[in-house]
């Protein structure tokens, strides 16, 4: 890449176009907002906060699952996403705004948790408010402390590269967070070593972290039931939606900052081969699941299952094996359709959408006596989560660089 | 590759060719030796054919034992072997290349090893093929509801791809060699070379097969192990009964695979003169796969507790109790010990970096892995639901012997395979030298 090429990218890469995320995200969160307090103030109030915890566990999937994907592309020395890891990167900007939605989680508690009417002594303290909570909120907070000091660490590099072209707030901000880094060797490896700690560090902290969120808040919700495997289906399902609003990121911001030369097939086909082995892996873990309980037949793990495949859940089943597994996997097997931006698109979105859903099955049926419910409560607290989401991820876009022209050079060395 | 003096083509070949000349007494003493071992379980397999299966010392609960523990621990040994050749391959590491065929090799020796335990295992041997199935006139049906049965078709698949794998990837070095080899071994390698000239159309079709055995092998990697937790896992026994068997017998199995490799290369390297080409780097990163794996196994341990305890049934509270404080916590602590924590040591690169400390760490995970299987088989059984039927099991000298002879037999077969065929690939090894400008050619 010459030299010219990576002072462009340098300025692409700062002026990123936000009007779609501030308007887009201004409405959305607003929509949210109105219809989670019609609907906890009206006559269902259980009901919007299903649907809060729902779409918690959802964007705190996604947005924690890109993030790992960002640490993993550095413990594996990978380079090939070099040009995209930033908007998986991006999302950190969530998580605080995750830890806030948590705390307003615990007023909808007595809606929520069977274990607070109906304590289960037989597990002493472990499922009460106040151990949930704290240890949920401190997880919530080291997950989020690690993300932040590994994307400022990922930042600092580029930030230094681009101080030159920022003045005001940005330029103070990137004084703070390079302090003093000029992009010496000795510099570049004291960085490289801190981020060669901290990506591990996060993914470590990630498994264990989301197992215990998983536990916590999907897994207590039906009070007799116990999976060992439901952890890792949680956050390997999580880092597939990662992947997936990663794909979709990719496509988006490709065509806004305008770097079709340095995004190109070889990351359109690796991000896809990605999408593809992990929605294979979730039907993976799904099935290990069913089998051994179907197998098994001890009631008080089957009750979870059957009541998902038999009666009125069951169409939500089978749409999330379809949406989830069946139609990424045909869709995507072919390298023609990881490689065109269209069909990557469609079915990295249909993934997304089952993933929602899957997250709604793990959830809801544990909580309500009644069938599927999807109106204008579960639509609307679900469009005023994406909008904080849109919110805080132009947040990001607007205070730092979108693309790396280091990292990004580094993967289009590949290509040669 | 990132040694200081890059071998060239022409000296990849002298060394690897080498490596397959004549070779030295310890060599025939080690083979000696093993033979003898295999001797010996061969033996103690015929005295167990003559009084029964009780000299394993089988009684109720525990029916399953030693061997089950000894088939479980070969399966997991070959998973390596698909891991480097079919999913780094498709990864597109380029350090799998100097590695590749002595895990794949052990891992069809591996299978091999595996499939005698079965047939062991069997009260009356001679009808070991009832459980192949197909309609016969006796009205015979294999019960296709049990894993048992799904055993047979996953491993005689995970046998055929991995010795398909292995023999394509030979395909070329083996013709290399052929071209300096005469007499009996010349005609062996003119057999397994299959006319390859190394044409344009040759190699087309032959890199479009691997990727394609590569692409076709990777599911199996998950699902052989898969199907052998599922053995224990769709039972209701305390302590086998968990939904996460699946993917933790996987991570296990290529963790003990990743060490079997470690402890094979070990002296391999020395004995073969490849240090060139199995060096530190290598090392560096089998250490990395063994600490996501060994990490993976940590983590299954720690679940496994905690939902014992969470789920409140006193069952698995007292199985889980029993394992870590009963009569066999020293099987348990020594699972423990090795596999999760001393993993744990994998964190620092001067370790992993080290020859000598991964051997020696690469066989207390082979010792950590089999106590793995030891502790979940025999001590789950030996202490189900009812109090009555709890009973101790101890194994006899007949179930060490044809342990040890297992072992024999599966370094007989590396050993045999060390000195004919290259154990480093000489193709794929080329293939990551960069290619040397005329400029700066030397000697």
């Amino acid at each position: 890449m010459s030299g010219g090429a990576h002072v462009d990218l340098r300025e692409r890469g700062l002026h990123a176009p936000l009007r779609g995320h501030v308007v887009a995200g201004s409405v959305l969160a607003g929509v949210g907002l109105v219809t989670f307090i019609v609907g906890f103030s009206g006559s269902e109030p259980a009901r919007a906060w299903h649907a809060y915890l729902i779409n918690f566990l959802f964007f705190l999937g996604l947005t924690q699952g890109g993030i790992v994907f960002a640490a993993i592309q550095k413990v594996t020395k990978a380079k090939w996403g070099g040009a995209i890891i930033r908007f998986s990167e991006a999302g950190v900007a969530f998580m605080p705004v995750l830890l806030v939605l948590f705390v307003i989680l615990f007023f909808g508690r007595e809606h929520l948790f069977p274990w607070i009417a109906h304590p289960t002594p037989v597990r002493g303290n472990w499922l009460t408010t106040r151990w949930v909570f704290a240890r949920d909120l401190f997880t919530l907070l080291v997950l989020s402390g690690v993300s932040i000091a590994f994307v400022w660490y990922d930042l600092k590099p580029d930030l230094a590269g681009a101080r030159s072209l920022v003045k005001d707030w940005r330029g103070k901000l990137y004084d703070r967070i390079t302090n003093g880094f000029t992009g010496t060797p000795e510099q570049v490896a004291e960085n490289d070593r801190r981020i060669g700690w901290l990506s591990p560090l996060l993914i470590v902290l990630y498994a264990y972290g989301m197992t215990m969120i998983a536990f916590d808040l999907i897994m207590s919700l039906a009070p007799y039931w116990v999976s060992t495997l439901l952890g890792a289906f949680f956050f390997m399902g999580a880092h597939l939606s990662g992947l997936t609003t990663l794909a979709l990121n990719m496509v988006y911001w490709r065509r806004q900052l305008g770097l079709e030369s340095i995004i190109g097939r070889q990351q359109f086909h690796d991000l896809g081969k990605l999408v593809f082995g992990f929605s294979v892996f979730w039907a993976y873990t799904m099935f290990s699941q069913v089998l051994v309980i179907w197998y098994g037949n001890l009631p008080e793990e089957t009750a979870f299952v059957f009541y998902r495949l038999w009666g009125a859940w069951r169409p939500v089943s089978i749409l999330v094996a379809i949406l989830v597994f069946l139609v990424p996997f045909w869709g995507l097997i072919w390298v023609k359709s990881k490689t065109t931006p269209f069909t990557f698109t469609l079915f990295s979105l249909v993934s997304l959408a089952g993933m929602w859903l899957e997250r709604y099955l793990l959830v809801q049926p544990s909580i309500t006596e009644n069938g599927p419910e999807f109106g204008l409560t579960e639509i609307g607290v679900m469009l005023g989560f994406l909008g904080l989401y849109l919110l805080a991820y132009g947040a990001f876009a607007r205070a730092f660089p979108m693309v790396s022209p280091r990292l990004a050079a580094r993967a289009a060395e590949l290509q040669h | 590759m990132t040694t200081a003096t890059q071998p060239t083509y022409s000296e990849v070949t002298r060394d690897v060719v080498a490596s397959m000349g004549r070779p030295g007494r310890g060599y025939y003493i080690l083979l000696g030796f093993v033979l003898f071992v295999l001797a010996a379980g061969g033996v103690a397999f015929l005295y167990q054919i003559r009084y029964g299966l009780g000299m394993a010392g089988y009684q109720p609960p525990v029916m399953w034992a030693v061997y089950i523990t000894d088939f479980v621990f070969w399966v997991g040994i070959a998973h390596c072997g698909t891991l480097i050749s079919a999913i780094l391959y498709l990864f597109r590491s380029a350090w799998r290349t100097a590695v590749y065929r002595t895990a794949e090799a052990m891992t069809v020796f591996a299978v091999m090893t595996a499939g005698l335990f079965p047939v062991i295992h069997l009260g009356r041997l001679w009808y070991a093929y009832w459980l192949f199935p197909y309609p016969n006139q006796r009205q015979l049906w294999p019960n296709f509801k049990s894993p048992l049965l799904w055993d047979v078709f996953a491993i005689s698949t995970y046998f055929t791809v991995s010795t398909v794998f292995l023999i394509v990837g030979l395909v070329p070095d083996v013709a290399a060699v052929r071209d300096k080899v005469t007499g009996f071994r010349g005609k062996i390698y003119k057999l397994f070379a299959l006319n390859w000239r190394g044409t344009d159309s040759q190699w087309r079709h032959y890199t479009k097969a691997y990727l394609f055995l590569a692409a076709l092998a990777t599911p199996l990697v998950l699902s052989v192990h898969s199907v052998v937790s599922w053995d224990f896992a769709v039972s209701i026994v305390p302590g086998w009964h968990t939904t996460i068997f699946a993917p933790y017998f996987v991570a296990g199995a290529i963790y003990s695979g990743l060490a079997m490799v470690v402890t094979l290369l070990v002296p391999l390297r020395t004995t073969l003169g490849l240090e060139r080409y199995v060096h530190e780097e290598h090392f560096d990163n089998l250490g990395k796969l063994l600490l996501l794996t060994g990490s993976i196994v940590g983590y299954a341990y720690l679940v496994e507790y905690f939902i014992a305890w969470y789920s409140g049934s006193p069952y698995e509270r007292e199985s889980f109790y029993f394992r870590a404080f009963g009569d066999y916590w020293w099987a348990t602590w020594t699972m423990i010990i090795c596999n999760a924590f001393l993993s744990q040591l994998l964190w620092f690169p001067k370790i992993r970096r080290s020859i000598p400390m991964m051997f020696v760490l690469s066989l207390f995970i082979n010792l950590g892995m089999w106590f793995e299987r030891y502790v979940i088989i025999v001590i789950s059984l030996s202490h189900e639901y009812e109090p009555f039927a709890m009973d101790h099991y101890t194994p006899t000298w007949v179930d060490w012997t044809i342990t040890a002879g297992s072992f024999a037999w599966f370094f007989t077969w590396f050993l045999l395979f060390a000195r004919n065929f290259p154990t480093v690939s000489l193709t794929e090894v080329k293939e990551i030298i960069p290619m040397q400008r005329k400029t700066t050619a030397h000697k």
